[in-house]
Parts: C-alpha cells; structure tokens; sequence
C-alpha cells in the first residue's frame, strides 16, 4: 500500500492539524446545537484502549450552569459566549472493560483521544476550542450532579473565535524522536 | 460585569472566592509555574471587582488599576510562550507595585 504525503486528503489534515489554536476570546454567538451533536457524532468514532468508548460527553449550554462552571475553572481564562463539553469518563465502566488498567490510567489517554478529535472537527467547521483541565473536579461534579462514577477529566469550551492567537513555540522534531 | 445591583455584587464576591478555592484544589497536582499564574489571574480579577463596584474613586488609581489589568492579562498569556518573560513580567510587576505602593502610602497613610 503506497503513502500519498502529497495527496489531498493528507494536505486537508495537516492544515487543520496545524493552523488548530486555543482559543480564549471567543464571540457572544453560541453554537448550534445540531453542530455540536455532529462533532460528538463523529468524534464518538476516535480510537480508545481496549475499545472501552468509557467517554461521556456533558453539553452545557445554559447560562448560569456555564457561569457556575467558570467559576470553578481557573483554567477558563478569556471571553464570550462558548458552550462547554465536559468530557467525562464513567470508570466504572472503564474498570468492568478493561480492569483497574481502564479505571486508572486509560481513561485518561481516552479523553485525550476524544478531545483532540473534537478540537480538530471543531477547528474544521471554523470553531474554536479550549481544552481546561484547569478546573475543581468535585465541585464540577457537583455543580452539574454528575453519576457517581462519571469523572469530570476535561473541560472543552467551543465557540466562535474573536481572536486567533499565535502559535507557541513548537520543539524540534529531532527533541522528540529516537530512531532505532 | 456591568451591573452594580447588590445581586451582582454577591456574584461577583462568589467568583473570587470560588476561583481562590478551585486555584488552591487545582494547585494541589499543578505544575509549579501554575502558582504564580493563579496569583496574576487573581489580581486581574479582584481589580475587576473593585472598579466594577466603585471601590476606589480616586480617579489616577482607577486609571491605574485599568492599565494593570490589562497588563495583567497579557502577562498571564507570556507562561504558554515564554517562561523567562513571564518571570521577568513578575520581578518587573514587583518593582513597579513598590514604587506605586510608596507613592500611596505618601498620599493616604498617616504616620502620626
């Protein structure tokens, strides 16, 4: 099977791949909600250890639940009208799946997985999005009266960007890899 | 923040004291440069509060107070580009808070 680098499908991911920023200034427009269920759609079919799929997905989109939220989230920095997904995992169903492997440590590989997935679709359709995981777990929990064995693992707010900023700085490529 | 009714001034006491709290749980496993950040963050926002319910009237402070919080918030951004800068943001903050805080001291606090 041949790898086509220059191929147009290639091409399409590496951009939205790298032009992807955290957005932090968002606008007061809120997104659809028929947009938010095809990325969630679509973003179910990333890949999870074990195939677990322990991920569930909270869309908050009221107004005094997100200002509860913010409240509790030092990481949510920034402006605008964002929803919030708050990407959970149900770890007991990560234990029952994939044992004390899947209740402590996959599943939070999972919703790395899951959200990159959902940033990357977001960032496609001209979205932005924030990944906290800035935020107090327990009061999160309690704030939107979360099953008790859903965790609350990442915050991801989208909207539409005001500003854009500047990419950070990226290491080298010859930082990361060790051929052998 | 727009609203100065009573309503909104226990909001906005809220927000401080849960953002102080969610800081100190979230700086429990946080990386150490968090610390430093969590306080920029809540000078930023206890700037807020104080022009929003008209804490202080002298107007040069407020002016101040105004361009410190957006200087605040840019410094803030520095740590995911630059860790030297965001250092250097917070020794030269220091600086400057002592000079202004002698000047204030000049002009309200009484000695006698």
């Amino acid at each position: 099977m041949s790898v086509e680098v220059g191929s147009s499908r290639f091409e399409i991911v590496a951009e939205v791949v790298k032009t992807r920023r955290t957005i932090r200034e968002f606008t007061d427009d809120m997104v659809p909600k028929e947009i938010v269920e095809k990325i969630l759609d679509l973003a179910r079919w990333s890949p999870s250890g074990g195939n677990v799929q322990d991920w569930r997905f909270v869309i908050v989109t009221d107004k005094r639940l997100l200002k509860a939220i913010k409240m509790f989230s030092p990481g949510w920095i920034g402006g605008g009208n964002p929803i919030a997904v708050v990407i959970c995992s149900d770890r007991q169903w990560a234990y029952e799946k994939a044992g004390p492997l899947g209740r402590d440590r996959m599943y939070l590989v999972n919703a790395g997985i899951v959200a990159q997935t959902i940033a990357l679709l977001a960032h496609s359709l001209g979205l932005g999005t924030n990944m906290i995981m800035s935020f107090s777990r327990e009061a999160i929990k309690q704030i939107l009266s979360l099953p008790e064995f859903w965790e609350p693992v990442m915050i991801i707010l989208v909207g539409y960007p005001r500003q854009i900023p500047e990419p950070p700085l990226r290491l080298p490529l010859d930082k990361l890899v060790m051929w052998k | 923040m727009k609203s100065r009714d009573p309503s909104e001034k226990v909001i906005h006491i809220f927000e401080l004291l849960a953002y102080l709290a969610s800081s100190a749980r979230g700086l429990l496993e946080e990386p150490r440069e968090y610390g430093p950040l969590r306080c920029l963050d809540a000078m930023r926002r206890l700037i807020d509060v104080v022009l929003e319910m008209k804490l202080v009237e002298d107007p040069e402070v407020v002016k101040y107070l105004q361009e410190l919080k957006d200087r605040l918030q840019r410094g803030m951004i520095t740590l995911m580009y630059n860790v030297e800068e965001f250092k250097n943001f917070i020794i030269d903050l220091n600086r400057e808070l002592a000079k202004i805080a002698v000047l204030i001291l000049e002009k309200y606090y009484s000695s006698e």
